[in-house]
This record gives C-alpha cells, structure tokens and sequence, in this order.
C-alpha cells in the first residue's frame, strides 16, 4: 500500500536501508551516517518548501536528524523510514514557523544575514515569496497540503499515505486551501500575467 | 481548468531553489555534545548543602541543650486551702506552715495533718 522511496528497482536499497534501520536503532553510529545520506535530500526538499525563500533550512535539516536519531528507538517500522523522517521535518517546519509568529523579540533581532537572504530571495523568486505569504495566513493542515500538492508536485495518495489520513481529506484540504490562498493571491496575480 | 495559475511560477521557482540547495555540498551530520542539565544539578547541590547544613545545625543544640531547671519545682505555689481533699501536709513544726493556715480547718475538710 505505500509507496516506499525504495520501489521494485530498488529492492536492493530496501533490503539495506531495513539492515540500516537495524543497525542504527542498535546505536551504530554509522549506519545512521549511511541513513542520512540516503534521506538528507528528501529532508532538504521538504524543509524548503515548507519555509520558502528566504529561510536558511540547513540547521532545520539537523535537526531533524538529531530528532530522529534521539528517537530511532521509537520507530516502529509500520510506515516507510523516509516518511516517518519527513513528518518529523514537518513538524520541526512547522513549530519553527508557529515560534517565529509569537516571537515579538523577531522585530527586533532578525539578523543581517538572514533578512539580506530574504531579500534577496524575495527579489530572486516573488512569486514563491508572494504565495508563502498567502499560504501563512492560512491553517498549517491546508497550506501543508498545497505545497506538497503543488510545489512538491506529490499525488494525494502519497500525501495522503504519509500525512496518514484519508485521500478524500487531503483533496479537500488542496481544493480549500488554493481557494483561500488563491483569494489572497487574487489581487498581486491580477497584476501580473497568469502565465508569467 | 487550474484555478491557480499564480502556482505554475511559484512552483518553477521552488524546483529553481531546490536545485540550487540541492547543488550545495551536503554538510556531515555532527550530533551535537549533549549539555549537562545544569539546573537540576544547582538544584541537588542547594539541596544536599542545605540539608548538611541543618543537620549540623540541629545536632549541635541536642548536645548542649540542658535539662529543665530544677528552679521551677522549687517555685511551685504553696498549698492552699483550696487543695483537694485527701492530700496529706506533712510538716514539723508550725511555722513551717503557710500564713493564715488553720489546721483544724484542714482537719474538719479531711486533709490529714501529720
């Protein structure tokens, strides 16, 4: 049923990246360097579409990892190594995002570094940047969906197969969250060509 | 049929990132040293140090602390007439008795004067 990073041309991988798993919940320190550079791509996909432009993900990324490692124990095995290491990315995404809207200390010490990124990224890439935007304004279950849906470019079976609910559900939360970002979107796209 | 067109540039610039991040080298996963946790450890020592502390404190005053004085026995209250019945006053001569004291009072209200 899930459709695993390791499909039927890579049985091989599956069958080592299971006996890496082994290894690495033993506390084999190297198994888990070989799991990391199986997977750090895919975590560094999916941390900069979920941030955008403009945020630096490389210590997100380590974090994710640092998490997995702490709970390698924890992994169970009932879904696919990539996917669980993913929701983790997800999560750390998202409770960054939810600290940095709280955070009122962010308007008074964002460093140089980090806005000139997001200028430059901002300038680099607007329409990303405009649809981040939009897509923060709306719940974090909707935009999460949309960008998987429409920048990762997954199908909703994968989406729905790794966030674990129901297909029907994460085709209702893409359909809902374009109209409400699309809404937000509406007047900048008016200006601009559609298919600019 | 796309109700978002404003998506189709978004998503060329984010495979446009994407490639770009993609290209940086990749750094190597360090863990990073785990911290001691320093304010259960304040905790422990303030704790044991007070504990030392006052168990010092407390065993000190058990060696020195002395006995009731024997002063407040001996500051007891002469017997009065008020005394309940049945005591017995022993004294040798009559002026060891407490003023005003009538022994045939004493007798006739049952205390026994020896």
């Amino acid at each position: 049923m899930h459709k695993t990073l390791s499909g039927p041309r890579h049985a091989q991988g599956e069958m080592n990246e299971t006996t890496l798993i082994e290894k690495a919940q033993a506390g084999d320190r190297h198994a888990f360097d070989a799991l990391y550079a199986l997977h750090h791509a895919a975590a560094l996909v999916r941390l900069t579409h979920l941030c955008g432009p403009g945020v630096q993900v490389d210590d997100l990324v380590q974090d994710t990892f640092i998490r997995a490692y702490r709970s390698m124990k924890r992994f169970r095995g009932d879904c696919p190594f990539a996917w669980w290491l993913l929701r983790i990315a997800t999560h750390l995404a998202r409770s960054r995002q939810r600290s940095l809207r709280r955070s009122l200390w962010r308007l008074f010490s964002g460093s140089d570094e980090e806005a000139a990124l997001s200028d430059r990224d901002a300038s680099a890439q607007p329409e990303l940047t405009s649809v981040h935007a939009a897509l923060s304004k709306i719940s974090a279950k909707l935009s999460e969906a949309v960008i998987l849906h429409d920048l990762e470019e997954r199908t909703l079976a994968e989406i729905a197969g790794e966030l674990e609910v129901p297909l029907h559900t994460v085709a209702a939360r893409v359909r809902r969250g374009k109209e409400s970002s699309c809404a937000r979107c509406s007047r900048p796209g008016s200006r601009r060509s559609p298919h600019a | 049929m796309n109700r978002a067109p404003w998506l189709h540039a978004a998503r060329r610039q984010a495979r446009t990132l994407v490639d770009a991040r993609l290209r940086a080298p990749r750094p190597s996963f360090v863990l990073p040293h785990r911290t001691l946790p320093v304010l259960p450890l304040v905790l422990a020592f303030v704790i044991t140090a007070s504990g030392a502390w006052a168990w010092t404190r407390g065993v000190e005053p058990q060696v020195l602390v002395e006995k009731p004085a024997p002063a407040m026995v001996t500051h007891r209250p002469p017997r009065h007439v008020d005394e309940p019945f049945g005591d017995v006053i022993e004294v040798k001569r009559p002026s060891q008795l407490p003023p005003l004291f009538d022994v045939g009072e004493y007798r006739s209200r049952g205390v026994m004067v020896k």
